[in-house]
């Protein structure tokens, strides 16, 4: 829009005898951005608009009535639920947990790899760390989930072996979102590992050497040399793993579905349970569309806490 | 201040990929305290090696390193009281000038006041007060070079290592840097051991050097006696620039008979030469003189002259036939700017008997050192 505008002043200071050559002109770039606008368009404004429209009607799948405009309705009684409360709990619980489970194992292991790097096999140990990246995210959740099975599932045989006691690790409310996280640690450490540890090798050895001949110990060499280094990316990593669990979602539904009980009910599977369970698509478009402003919000005051110390988008100094 | 003390090799060897490469042979060394010690070498000698050996970094595979009357052979860096002055400076990027130079004494949990005291007091001999508060990043390769050395100067360290701590500035800025390491060490009366490829870096700098080739010790001792006296003809063509000119010679009648036909030069006084015996002599570029034709010096013709100023250089070849050693064939010496000989020219060059050094065929000293 202002857009336009300004190019309607632009022309008309332009005089009209050269307006033509110059039209052309500017007419080129905006016909080579085309195709990109349009398929842009086509796949996210459109849907985006489409589902701000379908959060304010009343519809269900099931039934034949049109869908009815309730204005803001659906969002009234998304709020007032327990069941929103109780997801937006489990969502943050998960996600923080994880995301601290994450970071402190793949940076334990990064800097124990690191340390023993000259070792002979340690290539192996690397490649052997990183393997669970590489399996599909919903055979992992099905592969845990017959690991996790109460009766004969691998676990708990192992825990029988020692003689301690086996828990329902997917039925047991207390556990279950914990045996979740346990599984999304799994295969997303190697992640976090292997960033920070390439971060790690970037680092120059003189480094390191000019910190030991300081004195300084282990524990201060990352405190004060390490994670400062690369704070940059450290940052990265944790932006793209938040994303990726708040809206964490397959891992969950392909093995208790949320339950038991709404243990394991996260925000993502109140969507995906009212859009393709109940076929409320009124009130899952608009659950949805509250997920997309929470994990915006979140990751907009992380951004800009972040960019307060200078790390992010202000070049080296 | 520590006490000053000097550091001790003895037998110190290292071997890689399970004894198959040999990066040092069997290096004896004797640093005395308050030195300027230069270990001097071509790349992939193995002086950066044994530099990181006396650090800790790397431990030898075969003999003792001892620091003052302290074995540390097996001590790690921080045991052993030593700092260092990396290549490539090695500051802490996102701390500023002064917290990489107290870095080690925060760490040591130094009290406060005596790190300030200190900050102000290695600030002010190297004049960078100014730097203090900025980050390595906004630093000029001469200031962060300054800064690295108050790093490795506030500890107090009993010895300074340095690994080429000059070869990252610019030409203008190395000479600086070089009086003004050589003002530090006078100040300071601290022992330091410098690694470098520069000869003349090492020539200017040291009251000893060691030159070490293939991971062997080549020679040892203050630089104007290694500079006049070379052991072999590597340290010979290695120290002084341009380099010593060699030339293949035999003992006929009381002088030096070049294998090129014709020409010939005076025999040392103190040589106790046989009659026969083959040589190669070693002369320096400024110690050959044109001498008047018919005389019976070393017939060369020119071919090149290099205008330095102060001073040409001029590149010939030996009239008849090869009877250099080395590179091109070409044999050089200094005249005074004024002087020119167009290419071409036909010259007869002689030298001092006493200017020549003499050599074994296999390329080791001949005359005994007196």
């Amino acid at each position: 829009m202002r857009l336009r505008r300004r190019r309607a002043t632009e022309l008309a200071a332009v005089g009209s005898g050269q307006s033509r050559v110059y039209r052309g002109e500017r007419l080129a770039p905006a016909l080579m951005l085309a195709p990109s606008v349009v398929i842009l368009l086509a796949l996210v404004i459109g849907p985006f608009v489409f589902l701000i429209d379908t959060a304010l009607h009343r519809q269900n799948l099931f039934q034949t009535t049109p869908p009815r405009y309730v204005g803001a309705d659906n969002f009234y009684y998304l709020f007032i639920s327990t069941k929103f409360q109780v997801a937006l709990v489990r969502m943050l619980v998960f996600a923080v947990t994880a995301l601290a489970a994450e970071f402190v194992l793949g940076f334990v292991l990064a800097a124990w790899v690191h340390r023993l790097r000259d070792l002979p096999g340690m290539a192996i140990v690397r490649t052997l760390l990183t393997t669970p990246i590489l399996v599909a995210p919903i055979v992992a959740a099905v592969m845990w989930r017959f690991m996790y099975q109460p009766d004969f599932g691998v676990i708990n045989y192992i825990l029988g072996l020692v003689g301690i006691p086996k828990p329902g690790w997917l039925s047991d409310p207390d556990i279950a979102l914990f045996a979740i996280i346990a599984i999304d640690v799994w295969q997303w450490t190697p992640f976090v590992f292997l960033i920070v540890l390439a971060g790690m090798y970037a680092i120059p050895r003189s480094l390191y050497e000019a910190a030991k001949l300081d004195g300084t110990s282990p524990w201060r060499q990352i405190t004060h040399l390490t994670i400062p280094w690369f704070k940059r990316v450290l940052v990265i990593v944790l932006l793209l793993r938040l994303i990726d669990l708040l809206r964490a979602f397959e891992v969950i539904v392909a093995t208790t579905q949320g339950g038991p009980g709404d243990a394991s009910y996260t925000l993502p599977v109140l969507v995906w349970e009212t859009a393709f369970v109940n076929f409320q698509m009124g009130d899952a478009a608009a659950a949805s569309l509250v997920l997309l402003v929470i994990v915006t919000i979140v990751i907009t005051l992380l951004i800009r806490a972040i960019s307060r110390q200078g790390v992010v988008g202000q070049g080296r100094r | 201040m520590s006490e000053i003390v000097g550091v001790t090799l003895q037998g110190v060897s290292k071997t890689y990929a399970g004894g198959n490469v040999a990066a040092l042979n069997t290096i004896d060394l004797e640093i005395r305290a308050g030195a300027f010690f230069s270990i001097l070498g071509p790349s992939g000698c193995g002086k950066t090696t044994l530099l990181r050996i006396i650090a800790g970094f790397e431990y030898p595979s075969a003999g003792r390193v001892f620091i003052g009357e302290r074995d540390v052979t097996a001590l790690s860096p921080r045991e052993r009281d030593i700092a260092m002055v990396f290549q490539d400076y090695a500051l802490y990027p996102h701390m500023t000038a002064a917290q990489n130079m107290t870095f080690n004494l925060r760490n040591r949990r130094v009290p406060k006041a005596e790190i300030a005291r200190r900050l102000a007091e290695t600030a002010s001999i190297l004049g960078i007060e100014p730097l203090l508060h900025k980050r390595p990043a906004l630093l000029s390769g001469g200031e962060r070079q300054r800064v690295a050395l108050g790093r490795a100067m506030i500890r107090k360290p009993q010895i300074f290592l340095m690994d080429e701590p000059l070869s990252n500035l610019d030409l203008k800025l190395r000479e600086q840097m070089r009086i003004e390491l050589s003002r530090l060490h006078q100040a300071l009366g601290v022992t330091v051991v410098f690694v470098t490829h520069d000869q003349a870096e090492a020539m200017t700098l040291s009251s000893e050097l060691a030159v070490l080739r293939g991971g062997t010790l080549q020679q040892m001792g203050p630089p104007d006696r290694v500079y006049a006296r070379p052991a072999n003809i590597f340290v010979a063509r290695f120290i002084g620039s341009p380099s010593m000119n060699l030339l293949r010679a035999s003992v006929r009648g009381g002088r030096l008979v070049m294998e090129s036909e014709g020409t010939a030069l005076p025999v040392p006084a103190d040589a106790r030469l046989q009659e026969g015996e083959a040589l190669l002599i070693g002369v320096r570029p400024h110690d050959l003189k044109v001498g008047r034709k018919g005389e019976g010096g070393l017939a060369v013709k020119v071919a090149l002259t290099e205008h330095l100023g102060r001073h040409n250089f001029v590149v010939c070849h030996p009239v008849g036939g090869t009877a250099c050693l080395h590179e091109q064939d070409a044999i050089q010496f200094e005249t005074e700017a004024s002087v020119r000989y167009p290419v071409g020219t036909e010259l007869e060059l002689s030298a001092a008997p006493d200017a020549l050094r003499l050599f074994t065929p296999s390329g080791e000293r001949r005359d005994e050192a007196p």
